[in-house]
């Protein structure tokens, strides 16, 4: 052998090896059985063709209980079903019976109806009474003409009228097994086979396939086959898918599907199989590879006859329910429109079966489309595609497949949360989920994975924050001395909790004074923006910086404080009520202090307004409830309290006498008797001050003046009866009627007293 | 005080098992259980209804005269007092000294008066009242056996 032919036969060999290859393990196909619709009774014969003449093959199917169905395929959303009209029948054709054009559906059993679609409704038309069996429709006498054939009868459309002929055995009404037209001698020419039971008086008392030829007169009938038993409705056609056609037959009870060839002078016959005792079979394209099979139920089990050249071989594809009356029906069509031949199974449990034969390539992988960008909780679309290792669609493909997330910068790392929609069905090969959502903000991958391992992984998606829902803003520290600077913070989160970036923040100071270092910015990468506060007066205070951000806002409050120094004397003023003052003396601290005064809408609402107040409630009358002065002092060192002092300091607060009437204004305290008052926050009651003489009004200044030894919360009034608790009789003894009466009047003396 | 007051509400309890002369009592206004101890001594624990105030109180009695019909009494009460109105609220307690009677209107129901001399302390805050009042009771005794 020469080197070039060595190289050629390893060449072929190679080829052929790749060929196999792809055929065994690159290439997969199955039988699914999926169910089409259901219906009241037994569903029985089927039709599948373009009954509504729109171009749109459907199913049409009789039902036992007197309904005829009509199913639609609807891409994306499945089979849909319209109730046709009432007929008790068995059997259904399409055919252009009337030679015009137009397809109708013929349905018979003890009548023929004819079915026309209106355009928008079916109408059904009574044709004959008194048939039975099945129908057909063909040009059985080859003139051109479609004629509608069932039991002996033959049904011509004149253009006005139907006219009813028969076969020589007209006088028939014994049960016809089925008719069928064709050219069952491959010579060109139509015949009509028609099988007549072994009780009707025929050529022959057995029961036969009768053929009948139309001679351009009358009919001449011929025996094809007769048998004992029974046959069910023949079939013509190229069973052996070579040039020939040949006429099929079920014999019964036997079950063997029978083949009768002509051969120029007579019927040759061989067994196929025994294929089962439905009541229907049909020959098709099933696998739409080109080849005719014979299609069959025997039982529960749904068969496949194929000639392999040599011999037919039966070969059971899928199920259906076993039941006590089988399948009724058996037609083969292309009914999704999708140019596939699926087998259609009327059923006697009332369903409608679909089995059809899906050929694709294995999957290699699964290709995941995908927005680069979504919105946080925000729906988006991705669509799932099986692919093989070409990266071509695997059609035909079904299956489930599960969802997860990883993180974009490493494919073997959780995501930090999980998508809404985990699992899909992907069907011809496809899967469109239009209401993922995702809720954090990173960047993510699609990872999709099945029940074989086969996994897919999308290009990287950025989640996005939805809008600013909330602001947080914070001072660091919160609490400065004059020249000092704070650190103001703010961020930025959505709906989710998802920070938000790029996102314009304005800045500003509602009260007190300083600078802000900008007055806009947007938010980074983290979604917050910081800014620095420089504190601008040497006065203690609170200075409030707002950050704006769309319609939302969020305040921070910053104290500032005064910075007291050992051996120096510090007299220190609020900012916000320069009466109020505090005058340290040199011996007061040994360490730097820094010394804040808060009004009183300065402080804390839910913790210091409501201690406040409770204590106010007790000294009504008596306090300038409003008057309220927080002073604090803090270790430069460590922000701790300083607590108390070495020697007194002296704090001044000041009341309003306009009118210089020695009331306090607004109230009926007479000045004379203000003192300086400091909060017992565990009694929650103003007591006193008493931590040396001095606590007294200077009415020149208007101010209260009381050396306290240690800083809280102060206010001025009158000294309570506090420490003065009277027990003493105010009103004569009373005769009451009960304890309670004697007890409200004392209540009432006790209100009197404290008034 | 609580404590007593769980003490003699376990107290009369027992007496409910053992005797048979407790008494449910309901005044001006009071809800109350009597017992008569012995023919001579009878004690009583109320609580004056009321939505302002509430006054816990235990009296005993010593009856100086009784018959089938009539009994003459007198005896010694202590209650104690919280009360909560018009933003005002505060306790105190009460000391009184008093008589009446108890007369048979039924084989089981009794009206009872009397009238004592109460001292009634109050406190809220920094503020007290103190004083002597007459307090005149009017009521039913209902006897469980």
């Amino acid at each position: 052998m020469s080197e070039h032919l060595r190289h050629k036969v390893f060449t072929g060999v190679l080829a052929i090896a790749i060929i196999i290859i792809n055929n065994q393990f690159l290439f997969s196909a199955e039988w699914k059985r999926d169910t089409v619709g259901s219906g009241n009774g037994k569903m029985q014969h089927i039709a599948v063709g373009d009954g509504r003449n729109d171009g749109t093959n459907r199913i049409y199917i009789a039902n036992d209980e007197g309904s005829m169905y009509e199913f639609s395929w609807v891409q994306g959303t499945g089979w849909k079903k319209v109730k046709m009209g009432d007929a008790d029948v068995s059997a259904v054709a399409i055919a252009k019976g009337r030679n015009d054009g137009i397809n109708r559906v013929y349905a018979c059993n003890d009548s023929l109806y004819e079915f026309s679609f209106s355009g928008s409704s079916w109408t059904k038309a009574l044709i004959a009474t008194g048939t039975h069996g099945r129908i057909t429709a063909g040009d059985g006498r080859n003139d051109g003409k479609i004629r509608l054939y069932s039991q002996h009868y033959e049904f011509s459309w004149t253009g006005s009228n139907w006219t009813q002929g028969n076969f020589n055995y007209g006088t028939s009404t014994h049960w016809y097994g089925g008719v069928i037209v064709g050219n069952g001698r491959s010579d060109g020419v139509n015949r009509v086979y028609v099988v007549i039971d072994s009780a009707e008086t025929g050529p022959n008392t057995q029961s036969e396939l009768a053929e009948y030829t139309w001679n351009g007169s009358s009919w001449n009938g011929s025996i094809v086959s007769l048998i004992g038993g029974s046959f069910y409705s023949p079939i013509v056609g190229k069973g052996r898918n070579d040039s020939k056609n040949r006429v099929y037959v079920v014999e019964i009870p036997s079950k063997q599907l029978s083949e009768y060839s002509w051969n120029t002078s007579l019927w040759n016959k061989i067994d196929i199989a025994e294929v089962g005792a439905s009541y229907d079979y049909t020959m098709a394209k099933g696998r739409n590879d080109g080849n005719n099979r014979f299609y069959c139920v025997e039982g529960s089990a749904v068969n496949e006859v194929l000639w392999d050249g040599n011999n037919y071989s039966l070969e059971k594809i899928c199920s259906v329910p076993a039941n006590l009356y089988g399948t009724r029906g058996l037609i083969a069509g292309d009914a999704k429109n999708d140019g596939m031949i699926n087998v259609y199974l009327g059923h006697s449990d009332g369903y409608l079966y679909e089995t059809g034969y899906y050929t694709y390539d294995d999957i290699d992988h699964y290709e995941i489309s995908i927005s680069t960008y979504v919105l946080a909780g925000s729906s988006f679309t991705m669509i799932v595609t099986a692919k093989d290792s070409s990266n071509n669609t695997v059609q035909n493909y079904s299956g489930q497949v599960t969802i997860q997330t990883v993180l974009a910068s490493n494919n073997s790392l959780a995501s930090g949360n999980v998508p809404a929609v985990t699992n899909t069905t992907l069907t011809n090969a496809v899967a469109t989920i239009t209401n993922q959502t995702y809720t954090k903000t990173e960047s993510i991958k699609f990872k999709i994975t099945d029940s074989n391992g086969i996994t897919g992984i999308s290009n990287a998606v950025q989640v996005l924050a939805q809008a600013v829902s909330a602001v947080s803003i914070t001072a660091n520290p919160q609490s400065i001395i004059s020249g000092q600077s704070s650190v103001v913070t703010v961020t930025l989160t959505d709906i989710y909790g998802n920070r938000v970036q790029n996102t314009n923040v304005n800045f500003c100071i509602t009260k007190g004074s300083g600078t802000i270092s900008i007055s806009s910015g947007t938010s980074d990468n983290n979604g917050e923006i910081t800014a620095t506060f420089i504190n601008g007066t040497a006065k203690p205070g609170i200075t409030v910086v707002r950050a704006i951000v769309g319609n939302l806002t969020r305040d921070i409050t910053i104290n500032t404080a005064v910075l007291v120094i050992p051996g120096v004397e510090g007299i220190i003023t609020a900012t916000e009520d320069p009466e109020t003052r505090v005058t340290i003396p040199p011996d007061a601290v040994n360490v730097n202090v820094k010394v804040t005064i808060n009004l009183k809408v300065d402080l804390d609402t839910s913790t210091e307004l409501t201690m406040i107040d409770s204590a106010n409630n007790k000294a009504l009358g008596r306090i300038i409830a409003d008057i309220v002065r927080k002073f604090i002092a803090k270790k430069e060192s460590d922000n701790t309290d300083y607590g108390d002092f070495l020697n007194p300091v002296t704090i001044e607060i000041p009341y309003k006498d306009n009118n210089d009437d020695n009331i306090v204004d607004g109230t009926a305290i007479n000045v004379a008797d203000l003192k300086v008052l400091r909060l017992n926050e565990t009694l929650q009651e103003w007591e006193l001050v008493k931590d040396s003489s001095i606590n007294r009004v200077d009415k020149e200044n208007k101010v209260v003046k009381c050396e306290v030894q240690h800083f809280s919360y102060y206010t001025i009034g009158t000294a309570a009866a506090s420490n003065n608790v009277n027990i003493d009789t105010v009103k004569p003894a009373q005769l009451h009627l009960g304890a309670a009466n004697a007890v409200k009047k004392k209540i009432k003396e006790l209100k009197e007293k404290m008034q | 005080m609580k404590r007593v007051l769980l003490t003699i509400t376990i107290m009369f309890i027992t007496m409910t098992l053992n005797a048979d002369k407790l008494a449910i009592t309901l005044g001006t206004p009071w809800l109350g259980v009597k017992y008569n101890i012995t023919t001579r001594f009878s004690a009583e624990l109320r609580n004056v209804t009321d939505t302002d105030l509430s006054i816990p109180t235990l009296r005993g009695c010593y009856n100086f005269y009784y018959n089938e019909k009539l009994t003459g009494f007198a005896g010694l009460e202590y209650g104690t007092i919280s009360f909560k109105s018009d933003n005002v609220s505060g306790n105190g307690n009460m000391v009184s000294a008093f008589i009446g009677s108890e007369y048979k209107i039924l084989s089981k129901m009794f009206i009872q008066a009397d009238i004592g001399y109460s001292t009634i302390n109050l406190k809220s805050s920094d503020y007290s009242v103190a004083g002597p009042e007459w307090i005149l009771n009017l009521g039913v005794n209902y006897y469980l056996k």
